[in-house]
C-alpha cells in the first residue's frame, strides 16, 4: 500500500490555478496509485474543509489539523481531536520573526502536540525561518513528539534535515520536492530508512512525479516499500 | 512519450567540492539510456579556475567518446577575470566547446555586476547560450539574471531550474518580458507550471533538463510526461527548442 504523507485540498501553483479539491486529489493519487493520503493545512480556515473530506473519503484520506500558536489551545483540545479524527498537526509554517526563538514562538502547538501524541509536521527547505536545524532545538525540548520535516530541507538544506534526524530519533524526513538521488540514498544509510516518509505536497507537485523519484533512487524493494508506505502507517498507527 | 529526440539541457560530470554528488560519463550516459534521452549538455560540477584545473579536459575526454550524445559547455568563474576569458576562448574556440555555464551562487557573483560582464559579452560575441543556475541563493535570483538579460539582449540566456519551486512563477514572468531568457524545467517541481509557461512566454524558450544527479532525469521526464500540454509542446519541450538554441 502506498501512502503519500503530504498533500494539500488547496492551493494553487499560479493565480488562478483551479485544481485543488477533493476530486482533483483522488484523481492524482489514483494516476500514482496512492491508496491513501495524509490531507494537512496551511491555515486554521483549511480544518473544516480537511476533516470533511476525510469523513467522505474515510479509505483514502488522513486529515492533519492545523493551529497557529496563538490559537492552538483553543483548536486542539481532546474533544476536537476525538471529533475530527486528527492524526497530526501541520503543515507549520515557523514564522517567528527575529526577535523570538521557534521553539518558544511554536511552544503552545508543541505542547498540544505532546499532550494529545500528535505528530507534526513542519515545513523546511527556503530561506530563515523553514532551515531545517531550526526544528532541533524543539526536537530537543520535546523528545515525545514526532517531528515531521517537509521537503527534507529540499536539495538547499537536505544535509542539515540530515544532521537533524541523525541527532534526534523523533525527527523523520518526508521527501516531498527534495530531488536528489544520493541524498535520499544518504538519508537511509545514516539514518536509517524507518524515518524517511514518501510525500509529494500535491497540489503543488505531482504525487507520480515524486513517487518516480523514490523509486529511481535504488534502494531495494523492502526499503523503498517502507518509505512509500509502510513507515507512515507506522508512526501515524493506522 | 513522443517520437522526437530528447534532449537533456542540464547535467553535471565529476565530482563536487566535497564529495557528496558525482557523476561519471559511464554512469550519466547509463542514465540516459534508462530514461531514452539522446543527448545532453554537461558541465563540469566544478568552476574553473578552481580546484581542479584539468575540469574542462575531463569533459573534452569525455565528449570525445560520446560526441553524439553530449555536448560540453565550460564551467567559468568571472572573479578571476582574463583567467577565466582565455579559458572561454580556449574551450569555445580551440576545444568546440558549445556554451558556458555560469553558476552565481558557486561563484559569489551578481550577474550584472560589470566585472562579470566582460565574460558574457565574450559568450554573446560566440553566440552561445549560458546557462546560469537559479534558486535558493542570494545570488541567482530570477530577477538578477534579468538585469543582465535588459543589458546585453544579444545574450541567450537559459534560467537554469527557472527559479526552482520557490522562484519560478517569477521566472516565467521575466522571461515573459525578456525574449532573450530560456526557461529551463530541472529542480522546478511542479508540472502543473509547464501550461502557464507556454501561456505566457514564446513556446520556443522552454528547455527539458534534469540537472543530473541533483535529480533523477527519469523523474524529471514524468514531470513533462503529466503536464497538461499538448504533444507538440511536449516535444519543443523535450528537444526541438534546444536543438534550435544550439544550432543544431
Amino acid at each position: 500500500m502506498i501512502v503519500d504523507a503530504h498533500v494539500h485540498l488547496r492551493g494553487d501553483v499560479y493565480p488562478g490555478d483551479r485544481r485543488a479539491g477533493v476530486q482533483a486529489l483522488l484523481q492524482a493519487m489514483d494516476q500514482a496509485e496512492i491508496s491513501r493520503a495524509v490531507t494537512v493545512g496551511l491555515e486554521p480556515e483549511d480544518n473544516s474543509t480537511i476533516v470533511k473530506a476525510a469523513e467522505d473519503h474515510p479509505s483514502r484520506l488522513i486529515p492533519f489539523i492545523i493551529a497557529t500558536p496563538e490559537e492552538a489551545t483553543g483548536i486542539i483540545s481532546e474533544r476536537s481531536v476525538v471529533e475530527t479524527g486528527a492524526r497530526g498537526i501541520g503543515e507549520v509554517y515557523v514564522r517567528c520573526g527575529p526577535s523570538q526563538l521557534p521553539e518558544a514562538h511554536l511552544r503552545p502547538v508543541l505542547e498540544s502536540a505532546r499532550e494529545y501524541a500528535l505528530p507534526v509536521m513542519i515545513h523546511t527547505g527556503d530561506f530563515s525561518y523553514s532551515a531545517p536545524l531550526l526544528v532541533a532545538d524543539m526536537a530537543r525540548a520535546f523528545p515525545d513528539v514526532a517531528f515531521i520535516l517537509a521537503h527534507m530541507g529540499s536539495i538547499a538544506f537536505v544535509l542539515d534535515a540530515i544532521e537533524a534526524a541523525k541527532t534526534f530519533s523523533n525527527i523523520y524526513l518526508e521527501t516531498s520536492g527534495m530531488t536528489s538521488p544520493s541524498m535520499l540514498r544518504r538519508a537511509v544509510a545514516e539514518c536509517g530508512p524507518r524515518r524517511i516518509l514518501f510525500g509529494s505536497d500535491y497540489p503543488y507537485w505531482h504525487p507520480l512525479v515524486e513517487r518516480t523519484r523514490i523509486e529511481a533512487a535504488r534502494l531495494g524493494p523492502g526499503v523503498t516499500k517502507m518509505i512509500l508506505g509502510e513507515n507512515i502507517v507506522c508512526l501515524l498507527d493506522l | 512519450m513522443v517520437d522526437e529526440l530528447v534532449l537533456d539541457f542540464h547535467t553535471y560530470l565529476g565530482q563536487d567540492a566535497h564529495g557528496d554528488h558525482s557523476q561519471t560519463v559511464d554512469e550519466l550516459i547509463a542514465t540516459m539510456d534508462a530514461c531514452h534521452i539522446n543527448q545532453a549538455v554537461v558541465a563540469p560540477f566544478l568552476d574553473f579556475p578552481g580546484p581542479d584545473p584539468q575540469v574542462h579536459r575531463a569533459l573534452y575526454e569525455s565528449w570525445h567518446r560520446f560526441p553524439e550524445r553530449l555536448i560540453p559547455f565550460a564551467r567559468l568563474d568571472p572573479r578571476y577575470g582574463r583567467q577565466a576569458l582565455e579559458e572561454l576562448v580556449f574551450t569555445v574556440d580551440n576545444l568546440g566547446f558549445k556554451g558556458l555555464l555560469f553558476d552565481p551562487a558557486s561563484t559569489r557573483s551578481l550577474p550584472y555586476h560589470p566585472k562579470v560582464l566582460s565574460l558574457m559579452q565574450a559568450a554573446a560575441e560566440r553566440e552561445i547560450p549560458v546557462l546560469i543556475p537559479t534558486g535558493n541563493a542570494y545570488v541567482g535570483l530570477p530577477e538578477q539574471v534579468a538585469v543582465l538579460a535588459a543589458r546585453m539582449p544579444s545574450l541567450k540566456i537559459v534560467l537554469g531550474h527557472m527559479g526552482t519551486a520557490a522562484h519560478a512563477l517569477r521566472a516565467i514572468h521575466l522571461a515573459s518580458r525578456y525574449d532573450n531568457l530560456y526557461l529551463e524545467t530541472s529542480l522546478q517541481q511542479s508540472p502543473f507550471r509547464l501550461p502557464l509557461c507556454f501561456q505566457v512566454v514564446d513556446e520556443r524558450r522552454v528547455l527539458f533538463g534534469s540537472a543530473a544527479p541533483y535529480s533523477h532525469p527519469c523523474a524529471e521526464l514524468v514531470k513533462i510526461q503529466v503536464a497538461e500540454i499538448s504533444p507538440r509542446e511536449k516535444a519543443m519541450i523535450l528537444g526541438i527548442n534546444a536543438r534550435a538554441l544550439l544550432g543544431l
